[in-house]
């Protein structure tokens, strides 16, 4: 691997613990830009180098450096909150593969791969919030509160940043053509 | 902003501090497995006891673990008081209304929220003993088989070592840029959604020119300075394997080899 791609995974994987710093004040639920940096990473790196971005952050959350919305730490394995953090580094993956495969480079497709990894992101948070519940903490929830808490109330937010991010992806892509070439970063 | 680099690290001398991370890692995930055999007085003692010695030989003040286990005591409490209410069994010791509180309830939420302390307490000392940079490091050695099956384990330690470093320095710059932004006028915190979410728009754009500047200022540094990956490369710190190490695995494993006997004979 190149020292190029090296410093730029770690990058990401970076931004997305800065995404969690920057809080929009939204009555009831945390918003945070976290989910940004995993469509980027994976539009940007690529499914591969995104994939490792993402798993490189959850990785220094859990050894205990304060990456996540609230603080960080091996225990956190065990929050029912957890499962989005699984949905980051497969969403990311998802996105850079949709991207990739398809050659998406309209507007709307590259919304709709970031939709697939927002599914994804949300699919596992909302799975592994129903079976902690049930199996950790022998406190089972119904599927309708879990999807009205790990779904229905945080997907506005992430809906409006999916199409945001489309947009930065659409702009930027073109310009960093080579960068995802050959799983290596290449930028002039 | 020191708090970041150091993660939840805490300097100290101590037995536990003095652990290679390695064996540390191990014994953890270990420990962390076998608490979901445990199912009786006895074994959750056990458990809780060994628990109770390693606090104590990492001569850490008790208020380090009161933080680590204060963000899940609400999670505790409700996980109890559900377990409490809803589990039935043994002989009924409350019956008033609506609350029955059986004893054999009682003991399965108190098991249950043993479990929960036990294992928040084990994570939150083998992070408060060690620091990020020498878990990467130990993460490296323990994952180095997989580079057989072409698994970039030496680059993946390398880039959160990385991360590490570049998360201070982006978050300061962050903080910068948004005070700037708000000087200019730009408001996060007032008006519909989608204007909020048009905001970050002016503070996004200065952030990752600057950081992917850095990025490649790193990556040049990098490479002027001869880096070529994993192969013959000398370390600053090395990894020790001391005695000590070897008895906290020995250890480790007769502990499990016990919880696995009382389980069978049903101690």
């Amino acid at each position: 691997m190149k020292a190029k791609t090296i410093s730029y995974v770690a990058l990401f994987a970076a931004l997305t613990a800065i995404g969690a710093f920057i809080k929009i004040p939204i009555p009831y639920i945390p918003f945070t830009l976290q989910i940004l940096a995993v469509y980027l990473a994976g539009a940007l790196l690529g499914p591969r180098l995104g994939f490792l971005s993402q798993l490189c952050y959850v990785l220094i959350g859990l050894i205990g450096v304060p990456v996540f919305t609230d603080g960080g730490g091996l225990g956190y394995v065990f929050k029912p909150t957890f499962g989005y953090l699984i949905g980051y580094v497969l969403g990311a993956y998802v996105n850079g593969w949709l991207i990739e495969r398809f050659r998406l480079s309209s507007i709307k497709s590259i919304f709709l791969a970031n939709l697939a990894s927002l599914i994804t992101v949300y699919l596992f948070g909302c799975v592994w919030l129903y079976e902690s519940m049930k199996w950790f903490l022998q406190t089972p929830i119904s599927v309708y509160h879990t999807l009205l808490y790990g779904f229905i109330l945080p997907v506005p937010g992430d809906l409006l940043l999916c199409a945001l991010c489309s947009l930065i992806i659409y702009q930027v892509r073109p310009r960093i053509a080579q960068f995802v070439k050959n799983k290596e970063v290449h930028v002039q | 902003m020191n708090n970041l680099i150091i993660g939840q690290y805490f300097p100290g001398d101590s037995y536990l501090h003095r652990l290679d991370p390695r064996s540390k890692l191990i014994s953890v995930f270990i420990l962390v497995c076998i608490i979901f055999i445990a199912n009786s007085w006895t074994t959750y003692g056990m458990l809780f006891l060994f628990t109770c010695i390693s606090v104590m030989a990492s001569k850490l003040p008790l208020r380090f673990i009161y933080r680590g286990l204060k963000p899940i005591f609400f999670i505790l409490l409700f996980t109890f008081i559900v377990n409490v209410l809803s589990m039935d069994g043994g002989k009924p010791l409350i019956d008033y209304g609506v609350i029955h509180i059986t004893s054999g309830g009682l003991v399965f939420a108190i098991f249950i929220t043993l479990r929960i302390m036990i294992i928040v307490m084990i994570t939150t000392l083998l992070t408060l003993t060690t620091p990020p940079i020498s878990f990467a490091d130990g993460i490296e050695v323990l994952f180095s088989p997989l580079k057989k099956i072409k698994v970039p384990v030496h680059e993946f330690a390398l880039m959160m070592s990385i991360s590490l470093r570049f998360i201070p320095t982006l978050m300061e710059e962050t903080d910068k840029i948004m005070k700037a932004q708000a000087a200019r006028g730009s408001d996060l915190s007032t008006g519909p959604l989608r204007q909020r979410i048009k905001a970050i728009v002016p503070l996004l754009v200065p952030l990752f020119v600057s950081s992917f500047k850095r990025a490649d200022d790193l990556a040049m540094a990098m490479e002027s300075r001869g880096y070529r990956g994993d192969v013959g490369r000398t370390r600053l710190r090395e990894l020790k394997w001391s005695s000590c190490d070897s008895i906290v695995l020995v250890l480790v494993t007769f502990l499990v080899m016990a919880l696995i006997l009382m389980r069978i004979w049903g101690i």
